[in-house]
């Protein structure tokens, strides 16, 4: 049996490593953060693991202040939705201060527990 | 633009709704079924397509099926969300015309209230989205909100005169399952669940289960509705299935299904007077009210103000109070439908509205995800 990871698996690696990768179309340049077979722009299965800076900005964010039972403890705390600089869109917890749309975020690895790791952003210090 | 062969929806339904303990899902939907034949002067062994979904059966149409002894010539479980039964008028339409089936029912049922109050769900979970705790699906609405806040200057405000709109609404319908006065002062005040949404910003979690049928048209003069409400157009769509991909939050899919299902019933959306409006959350109404052309991109907000959406305004939106105050059992789409006909058949009683003659229902299921648009006639 030969194990050839899939574009969900090969992104789960790549954040457990502590890196934000994506995948870039060869044909028309499109950047997907939704690990996919094919390009969603033009359908071609020719694509590129790239690893991302991680630097973006807030396209949107909400402050939960009642979470599911498994996440009471943290609240509150905020999701964003933030448009990274190479042209995807993450969805991330906040880390740190808190953010509005338009504020300059980067990537982090967030460490949850031993089994898993989260996507998170943090303002960039002005 | 071309359509299925006339269909009509010759008969409605609904169960007992609100707080119903003591009976199970599948038996809610049945009860609502059996009264929607009845209204059409069928009954099950007339009954030979099946549409149904739930998040509590496998395998819906067969469930309700075994309940009712119904053995059906077309069956069809496809799940879309809320939308699905708004979804279900056009694909019933389209099975009706290839002749795969004569008198399809469409029902939905659920006991969510009963179950604990909470969404009963067997949406999987995101690989992305679940670990970070957000409330699904209300925090990615959040998310809607925020950004068309932040775009169009839409205030907590204009939100809340929705839910107050959809009070008064209710209040004008005796089996509406909240009729307790509400004002803009008592949803502001209530708490946040994910920024900007409040509680009194999200619909109601209700046990009920509603039905129609419906049949071609030149057999719709054998029921007891005579012609029934004439279906004059229809289109679906989805663009993404997670928030996170959905292309631009304050741009839904119903752009695409208002315009084409207009379309293919001749009218615009200055010809329509009654609006039954998919409202999970009321940010969904001032997006939509956009989306489907009764004003312009991030006008909702001024739209939905001063009562112009309320009992007495403009354009009436969701006449019995919709999933905000009338009922919302997890998915709300074949009372959207159900109303629509009560409002057609003038059969709404103290909150009947002068539409015309016309009715636009529009679903939306998932997170902004799945739509879907029907006109229906007089």
């Amino acid at each position: 049996v030969t194990e050839t990871l899939g574009p969900t698996r090969t992104f789960d690696e790549g954040l457990r490593s502590g890196r934000l990768i994506y995948q870039r179309c060869n044909a028309c340049s499109t950047s997907f953060h939704r690990p996919r077979l094919a390009c969603p722009s033009c359908g071609s299965p020719d694509f590129t693991w790239l690893e991302a800076a991680g630097t973006g900005t807030v396209y949107s964010v909400t402050t939960v202040e009642r979470p599911p039972p498994a996440f009471r403890a943290d609240a509150p705390f905020q999701v964003a939705l933030v448009d990274v600089d190479e042209g995807f869109r993450a969805m991330g917890r906040i880390v740190g201060e808190p953010v509005s749309i338009g504020t300059s975020v980067v990537f982090l690895a967030d460490q949850v527990d031993e089994q898993s790791v989260r996507v998170a952003f943090e303002a960039v210090s002005s | 633009v071309s359509g299925p062969v006339p269909c009509s929806i010759v008969g409605i339904g609904e169960s007992r709704h609100g707080e119903v303990p003591g009976v199970t899902a599948e038996e809610l939907m049945a009860e609502a079924v059996l009264a929607a034949l009845s209204d059409a002067g069928l009954t099950t062994n007339d009954v030979d397509g099946l549409f149904t979904t739930s998040a509590y059966y496998w395998m819906p149409s067969m469930t309700l099926g075994e309940q009712l002894g119904i053995a059906p010539r077309y069956t069809d479980s496809t799940c879309l969300g809320g939308s699905t039964f708004v979804s279900f008028v056009g694909h019933a339409a389209a099975a009706l015309s290839a002749g795969f089936c004569d008198v399809a029912v469409i029902a939905y049922g659920s006991t969510q209230r009963s179950d604990g109050g909470s969404l009963v769900s067997m949406s999987e979970s995101s690989q992305f989205e679940a670990p970070l705790g957000y409330r699904y699906p209300l925090s990615a609405y959040a998310l809607a909100a925020q950004r068309h806040m932040y775009e169009f200057g839409t205030t907590s405000r204009q939100l809340a005169e929705v839910a107050v709109s959809s009070r008064q609404w209710a209040q004008l319908t005796p089996n509406a399952f909240a009729r307790e006065p509400l004002t803009i002062e008592d949803v502001e005040s209530s708490r946040v669940i994910s920024s900007p949404i409040r509680l009194a910003d999200c619909c109601l979690v209700t046990d009920g289960a509603a039905a129609f049928v419906m049949t071609r048209a030149d057999r719709a003069s054998d029921t007891k509705r005579g012609g029934g409400v004439p279906l004059l157009g229809f289109a679906e769509s989805h663009e993404h299935r997670h928030i996170g991909e959905m292309p631009d939050l304050v741009n839904t899919a119903a752009r695409l299904t208002g315009a084409a299902a207009m379309a293919m019933a001749g009218v615009s959306p200055h010809d329509l007077k009654l609006a039954m409006l998919y409202d999970s959350f009321t940010i969904n109404v001032p997006l939509l009210l956009e989306d489907l052309g009764f004003c312009a991109k991030g006008e909702g907000g001024p739209f939905v103000s001063g009562g112009r959406i309320a009992p007495g305004g403009d354009l009436a939106v969701n006449t019995n109070g919709g999933g905000l105050s009338y009922t919302h059992p997890g998915m709300l789409g074949a009372f959207l439908v159900t109303e629509a006909v009560r409002q057609l058949r003038k059969e709404a009683g103290d909150r009947q509205v002068d539409h015309g003659g016309l009715a636009l229902v529009h679903g939306v299921g998932g997170v902004l995800s799945s739509h879907a648009t029907v006109v229906l006639g007089a």
